[in-house]
């Protein structure tokens, strides 16, 4: 039995807990507290990590990994990196700076994205159209970076899936591909 | 005064030639050709043939051979090993395709050196061509081939196109929105899949634009630009593709927006390094012409890099093996997430 690991991360209040348990055959293990940002609007956050799982047909093993948004845990983001098949980086678009919050998971996991298949999910476009996916696309592009970016809500299971999808596709193409 | 060209058809089924001759009778307000049917061969300015019966494909051999200087036009579903120079008239017969490919035939003709064209032509790319030479900045537009390809040549403009019974819709094309109030998102595609000439086409000043939207709800038209073209393709490199050209993606489509096609998600991942079609087709295992149609709506929504160098081919036995494995361990994955 083989067992494989896929990433999420991103600020908190973009929704990586939830993305996980929209796609975890069972309730993903969570590390919550009560969330003292009040600027943030919600009542709990992740301080170490979410946990989901997928049980493949021939047994092998998905984990669905989520980190702590704070940076100052940026630590554990190198750590839950290793050996991981694909990241997920998940955006909150109603932040107050959401394209430099992309910018600092882009930092953070700059040596990981040299090999590691990504795939970013923008949430909340719909309510808050500012800045707009071509914007991140811009900030990508300055960066030389090719990663494929949609907009996301974290709670439809077809986008989670979608941005799974997604990793899929360049993990073949890296095995694959020309 | 427009000149008067002629048809001649081969192979064509019975209830196909009638549509054909119906067809024919709509290039009468044309501008430029005006095109009749002939029963006679010799006198034809082009020839209509089947390719899709083993007769019509001998007769496009010895025509090719004898080195006719008529157009050629091959009425086939894939129009796959077709000779260079022969442009494709997708089945089923439509008036739309038919008419663009009666204004590249016009083309030819009126250039007086269709056969010249014919062999400096490079391959499937420069067959249905579709782009337009002008790019001038007068009020209305005239030309030959599609909207679509009018619109992404002039992807810095807004323009306003009208159909023939005076429905409109306005292409912001930089901003890539569109504005209707009478036309169906259906109707627009098929207006995008029409020649030119049967569309009344402006250019509109950024104050003209800006009145003229004010109470019309802005539509975006990527989606819309890359279903047709995805439609109109027919396994077609546009004009300035080649098909063994290198290819490699400028940015990712949002294939959320543009359709979650698996096929195109592939192709998105593999043209992430870039590559050739043929080595995109080896690697998807998905027909050429596929991989074409995704290349061109690629191209229209400017999502490619200009980068047209061939790409030195691979053998076989430099390819990277699949690993069977990891192949099964995707599509494990797939199906358990139910994809």
């Amino acid at each position: 039995m083989n067992e494989y690991k896929i990433l999420f991360t991103g600020t908190m209040g973009a929704g990586k807990t939830t993305a996980i348990g929209s796609v975890s055959e069972a309730a993903p293990i969570v590390t919550d507290v009560a969330n003292t940002d009040l600027s943030l609007g919600k009542e709990r956050t992740t301080v170490g990590l979410d946990f989901g799982l997928l049980t493949l047909a021939s047994g092998d093993r998905i984990r669905l990994f989520g980190t702590p948004g704070q940076q100052r845990f940026d630590f554990l983001w190198k750590i839950l990196a290793k050996s991981a098949i694909g990241l997920i980086i998940l955006v909150d678009n109603s932040r107050s700076d959401p394209l430099a919050d992309l910018v600092v998971y882009l930092d953070g996991f700059a040596e990981d994205l040299s090999v590691l298949p990504c795939a970013i999910g923008i949430g909340r476009l719909d309510t808050h159209p500012v800045p707009t996916l071509e914007d991140y696309i811009d900030i990508l592009a300055n960066r030389n970076q090719l990663v494929p970016i949609m907009s996301v809500d974290v709670r439809r299971r077809e986008d989670v899936v979608l941005l799974i999808d997604t990793l899929l596709a360049q993990l073949e193409a890296n095995t694959f591909g020309a | 005064m427009p000149q008067t060209l002629r048809l001649f058809s081969s192979q064509l089924s019975v209830s196909n030639l009638l549509t054909l001759k119906i067809f024919l009778g709509l290039t009468k307000t044309d501008r430029v050709a005006v095109w009749e049917y002939t029963d006679d061969p010799e006198a034809a300015t082009a020839v209509l043939i089947d390719t899709d019966t083993p007769e019509g494909r001998s007769q496009v051999k010895e025509w090719v051979d004898r080195k006719k200087s008529q157009v050629l036009i091959a009425f086939s579903d894939k129009g796959i090993g077709l000779p260079n120079g022969v442009l494709l008239l997708s089945r089923p017969l439509r008036s739309a395709d038919l008419l663009a490919v009666l204004q590249e035939a016009a083309t030819h003709c009126t250039s007086g050196s269709a056969g010249q064209e014919r062999g400096k032509s490079s391959g499937p790319a420069a067959q249905v061509s579709a782009l337009l030479e002008e790019t001038n900045t007068s009020a209305s537009f005239t030309g030959t081939g599609r909207v679509l390809n009018f619109l992404y040549k002039n992807h810095d403009k807004a323009l306003k196109a009208i159909d023939r019974v005076g429905r409109s819709v306005i292409f912001d094309v930089w901003r890539r929105r569109y504005y209707t109030i009478n036309l169906t998102r259906t109707e627009v595609e098929d207006l995008l899949a029409s020649p030119v000439r049967s569309v009344q086409i402006q250019e509109m000043s950024s104050n003209d634009l800006a009145k003229e939207i004010q109470n019309i709800k802005a539509q975006d038209s990527d989606p819309l630009f890359w279903t047709a073209a995805l439609a109109i393709s027919n396994g077609q490199l546009m004009l300035g593709l080649l098909l063994e050209g290198f290819y490699k993606l400028n940015r990712w489509p949002d294939l959320k927006k543009l359709g979650a096609d698996p096929l195109h998600m592939k192709l998105a991942a593999l043209l992430r390094s870039g590559g050739t079609i043929d080595h995109l087709a080896h690697f998807t295992k998905a027909p050429v012409e596929n991989i074409i149609d995704f290349i061109n709506a690629c191209q229209v929504l400017h999502y490619l890099e200009n980068q047209q160098k061939s790409m030195p081919s691979v053998s076989p036995v430099e390819q990277k093996k699949p690993s069977e494995e990891k192949r099964g361990l995707f599509a494990r994955i797939r199906s358990r997430l139910g994809i």
